[in-house]
């Protein structure tokens, strides 16, 4: 009788985690308790510290292929980002475990996949000065998927303004930059923030702290690779 | 080297360790959890034991547990409306002497209206009724008003009936009388006959913010506990005074304790949260597939041609295509029409609680399969072999608003929609998807909650299920359940219920059913015309019903409200577990109204219940964009008081949570929770699984508008 509760507890457990069905798509109370114990399991044992940058000049230069790095101060994550997809001026970039960056112009457009995202921005005044290193005016509209599942809209009125050149390192390549700083405020709530761009003299934006949302804060993007 | 394995070795060739934001990330940038109102013992805002008038953040629920005196309240609240607040109690009271009990429980309901606002010269105020559904034994009424001075201070002053009358300082109108311990027995008829009647006394209280996460209470309580203090001993109130420390961490949850009534220490817990504050800041599915759009017609003309579309091979060969790539987003192709310039897909949503999510995400898959001269893109959402509404994009638009900063509120303007779209014909039907069969084992918990003489009782086991489905909507499924630990079977209650024991003998199913056939049944699901969804069901249907049922639904896409109706004829089935069925059977069925109302949802069944009573079931859910629902039903049907038995009629809380709040990562699993006072026989109603509307929700306008910035998701 005990060996069979035994048993019986054994087969509970072993349906939870190894998924005992032949659904195409899991969508059992089973793939729900095995995603939240993946969770437990992945806060209870940190990932180990990282040491310096998550590649190397040397590797860029092997890869020879378009490549971003994208820094998160807020969970001081870093990760290396391949070309996804181009639809017009807009690129979006992706990270092996499946983040994207949307940039135009390499100004920030959306973000997928970091929880916090930015649903779209709009980039149409930034988009046009920030290659040309030219001085602007616009307005912009961030939008976000609130907690309510609706779209809000934050809109914020932004200066670019040219800062002058300055030599700037990427992972051990010097680039000569004009750095364009971008100020943004909101009419409501007092909130800003403020984007630095480090433009070259062909338009190409090599380094970039942009903000993305409350939670997610600043990110840091920069070009490795044309 | 095809496309998708040159992507792959793309990938590995970046470094990655970007992470997700899991943990206690919080989303409301203005959450300052002290300058919202901290929870009373009694789980209403307020000081200690008192109300205040505050109101909490609209759609804010509340768990809290408090305890002082051997008394111990379990307590859930919400905030439904930015007025309106409903909390349930139950109370375990120990040494309580009444009606046999040496420990006593108790379940109440509270109802709170906050009839005016705080501004800055004017305090809020609110009418309360405390426990006005049960034995009452908790039962008073309030008028309270309360007020800001400054952020960190507030104050509040009221006028209580009831138990909050003590101090008698007016003697009001009409007679209310005393609460004795022999009164202590039934209950659950709402007390509306003696509400803010009788004596009239006064409590006030003060509430400092010393800083962001302590809080100090003191006040004047004019509740007297005479029935616990006086009559039965339960504990010694010595003074009016109460004083208490509150403790608030930065999400929102209170640690208390308290100097109570000059003799006891009180502690208390609250957990207060807000299915519109994932925990998660966001979804954390992963990124999409961009949309790469086609040269334009100019610049290659050839890539426009139909002529493909002659061929079936290269229709063949698309479609498998198509459904290939869905599946890596969880999505299944149930069929497929397509010609030269358009495509109608029929798609399975098996991954995404938010329809609008599934549908942008299958419209960027068919940007990049399907070829170029297809400008027309029609999407099907099937639920259970049913066509809900279409959504019709032109694949210009896709490529344009993908990336424009108002992108998804474009789509939807351009979107139209079908509420009857064309049924999915044979021909175009994915070849072997039928018959499909699947099985799965999987845990089950099933709980009896709130019998008196062990208030929580639960099993928990194995479910093995499985079905087939032979065609489009006709499903055969069964499940059978073997408990593996649990003490539903220790309950030695006999139903004494004079009405058929339609659900009152759920301790013998529990007894002897185990293991025991859950379900074995055959349902077809159709959509009968125009803006109608039909269902037969037949078999065994739930643990304690065999038959027939059948309904329809008439929900178009657009309207506030739909109507259903079902009719079913059942046998009541053995405690076995097995094929048996019982001499008793019954024509049971309802004619629904469902209507929803901006964050509302209200249904209203009336017809024949299972024991062959008649009435009406009234149900109100507070909803949420996110698919949480929090509700509260009850029916009132032509049994009486004394005949239903303890309870005195069936009422209930229910609680739907998407699992995908809590992991930020999408699932369709949005399991319903009901906490029900023990169920009787008076006005229960068949449980068979798949009805209509639950399965037809999520296609309809209100829920896929709420959600539909998830399109680009």
């Amino acid at each position: 009788m005990k060996t069979r509760k035994l048993g019986l507890a054994a087969l509970l457990a072993a349906s939870v985690l190894g998924g005992c069905g032949n659904a195409p798509v899991d969508t059992s109370i089973n793939s729900i308790i095995r995603g939240s114990l993946q969770t437990i399991v992945a806060a209870v044992r940190p990932a180990p510290e990282r040491t310096g940058p998550v590649i190397t000049r040397a590797e860029v230069e092997a890869a020879a292929m378009p490549l971003i790095l994208i820094d998160v101060p807020v969970t001081g994550d870093q990760a290396t980002a391949i070309v996804f997809g181009t639809n017009g001026n807009s690129v979006t970039w992706i990270t092996l475990n499946g983040v994207t960056l949307t940039l135009k112009e390499g100004a920030l457009f959306s973000t997928r996949g970091l929880g916090p995202d930015l649903l779209a921005a709009t980039t149409s005044g930034l988009e046009t000065a920030l290659p040309r290193r030219a001085p602007a005016r616009y307005a912009r509209d961030l939008r976000y998927i609130a907690g309510d599942e609706s779209i809000r809209k934050d809109r914020f009125f932004c200066e670019l303004a040219n800062e002058g050149g300055e030599d700037r390192v990427v992972l051990q390549m010097r680039h000569s930059t004009t750095r364009m700083r971008e100020s943004c405020y909101a009419m409501e709530g007092g909130r800003e923030f403020t984007n630095l761009y480090w433009v070259g003299a062909d338009g190409m934006v090599w380094d970039s702290r942009q903000w993305v949302s409350d939670q997610a804060g600043y990110i840091h993007v920069q070009r490795l690779h044309r | 080297m095809s496309g998708k394995a040159a992507f792959r070795t793309r990938l590995r060739t970046g470094v990655s360790v970007l992470c997700i934001f899991a943990g206690q990330a919080v989303a409301a940038q203005e959450f300052r959890p002290g300058d919202w109102p901290s929870m009373t013992l009694f789980n209403v805002p307020g000081a200690i034991e008192t109300p205040s008038a505050f109101t909490k953040p609209d759609g804010e629920l509340s768990f809290t547990i408090g305890h002082f005196a051997g008394m111990t309240r379990y307590q859930f609240g919400a905030q439904v409306h930015p007025r309106l607040f409903g909390g349930f109690r139950y109370t375990e009271i120990q040494d309580f002497d009444a009606a046999g009990f040496s420990t006593y429980y108790d379940r109440s309901f509270d109802l709170r209206f906050t009839a005016i606002e705080e501004t800055d010269l004017l305090p809020a105020v609110t009418v309360g009724l405390q426990d006005f559904i049960g034995t009452g034994i908790y039962g008073a009424e309030y008028v309270v008003a309360s007020k800001h001075l400054g952020r960190r201070l507030r104050v509040s002053g009221g006028a209580g009936w009831g138990r909050l009358a003590g101090n008698s300082v007016l003697s009001g109108f009409g007679d209310r009388p005393r609460l004795t311990p022999d009164q202590v027995e039934e209950g659950g008829e709402p007390n509306l006959d003696t509400l803010f009647r009788g004596e009239i006394g006064a409590f006030g209280s003060v509430e400092w913010l010393v800083r962001d996460n302590l809080l100090l209470k003191a006040e004047y309580s004019s509740d007297h506990y005479t029935l616990e203090s006086e009559e039965l001993g339960v504990f010694d109130r010595a003074s009016a005074l109460n004083f208490g420390a509150t403790y608030l961490t930065e999400g929102g949850t209170e640690l208390s304790a308290y100097y109570m009534y000059g003799s006891e220490i009180g502690i208390s817990l609250s957990f207060n949260f807000n299915p519109d504050r994932p925990p998660t800041g966001g979804s954390l599915d992963g990124a999409p597939f961009p949309i790469t759009p086609r040269p334009s017609r100019a610049a290659a003309p050839e890539a426009y041609a139909t002529s493909w579309s002659e061929s079936a091979e290269a229709r063949a060969a698309v479609s498998s295509r198509l459904s290939e790539v869905l599946l890596l987003e969880r999505l299944e192709m149930e069929g497929l029409r397509i010609d030269g310039t358009s495509a109608t897909l029929y798609l399975r949503n098996s991954g995404y609680g938010a329809q609008p999510q599934a549908m942008g995400r299958a419209a960027r898959l068919m940007t990049t399969v399907l070829p170029p001269s297809v400008e027309i893109f029609t999407i099907v959402p099937m639920s259970a072999g049913m066509e809900l509404p279409s959504f019709t994009f032109r694949r210009s638009d896709l490529e344009r608003n993908e990336v424009a900063a108002d992108g998804a509120e474009r789509m939807l303007a351009s979107a139209a929609v079908a509420s009857t779209p064309p049924r999915l014909r044979r021909a175009d039907e994915v070849e072997e998807f039928y018959p499909r069969f699947q099985w799965q084992l999987e845990p089950y918990m099933r709980t009896s909650l709130f019998d008196p003489s062990n208030p929580f009782r639960a099993d928990l086991g194995l479910r093995l299920g499985a079905g087939t489905e032979l065609a489009k909507g006709l499903v055969f499924s069964g499940s059978v359940t073997k408990k593996v630990v649990g003490n539903l079977d220790q309950n030695s209650r006999v139903s004494d219920s004079v009405l058929p024991h339609v659900r009152s003998d759920f301790p013998l199913y529990d007894e002897e059913g185990d293991p025991g056939l859950e379900t074995l049944q055959a349902a077809y699901y159709f959509r009968p015309g125009q803006d109608l969804f039909g269902r037969m069901t037949a078999g065994y249907l739930e643990r304690m019903f065999a038959g027939v049922s059948s309904e329809v639904l008439w929900a178009p896409y657009d309207t506030p409200f739909a109507l259903g109706a079902e009719l079913n004829y059942v046998k009541q089935r053995d405690y076995d577990g097995r094929f048996g069925l019982q001499d008793y059977d019954v024509v049971t069925g309802h004619g629904s109204v469902y209507y929803r109302y901006e964050d509302y949802l209200a249904q209203v069944d009336v017809g024949r219940y299972l024991a062959g009573d008649d009435g009406a079931t009234f149900k109100l859910e507070r909803t949420y964009g996110n698919g949480w629902k929090v509700g509260a039903f009850a029916t009132f049907t032509d049994v009486s008081a004394s005949d239903y038995g303890e309870g005195s009629f069936d009422k209930g809380i229910t609680l739907t949570i998407p699992m995908a709040w809590f992991s930020g990562r999408s699932t369709t699993a949005v399991p319903e929770f009901t906490m029900r006072p023990l169920q009787r026989d008076g006005g229960a109603r068949l449980d068979v699984g798949g009805r209509l509307y639950g399965l037809v929700e999520k296609g309809r306008q209100e829920r896929v508008e709420e959600q539909w910035g998830r399109f680009w998701r």
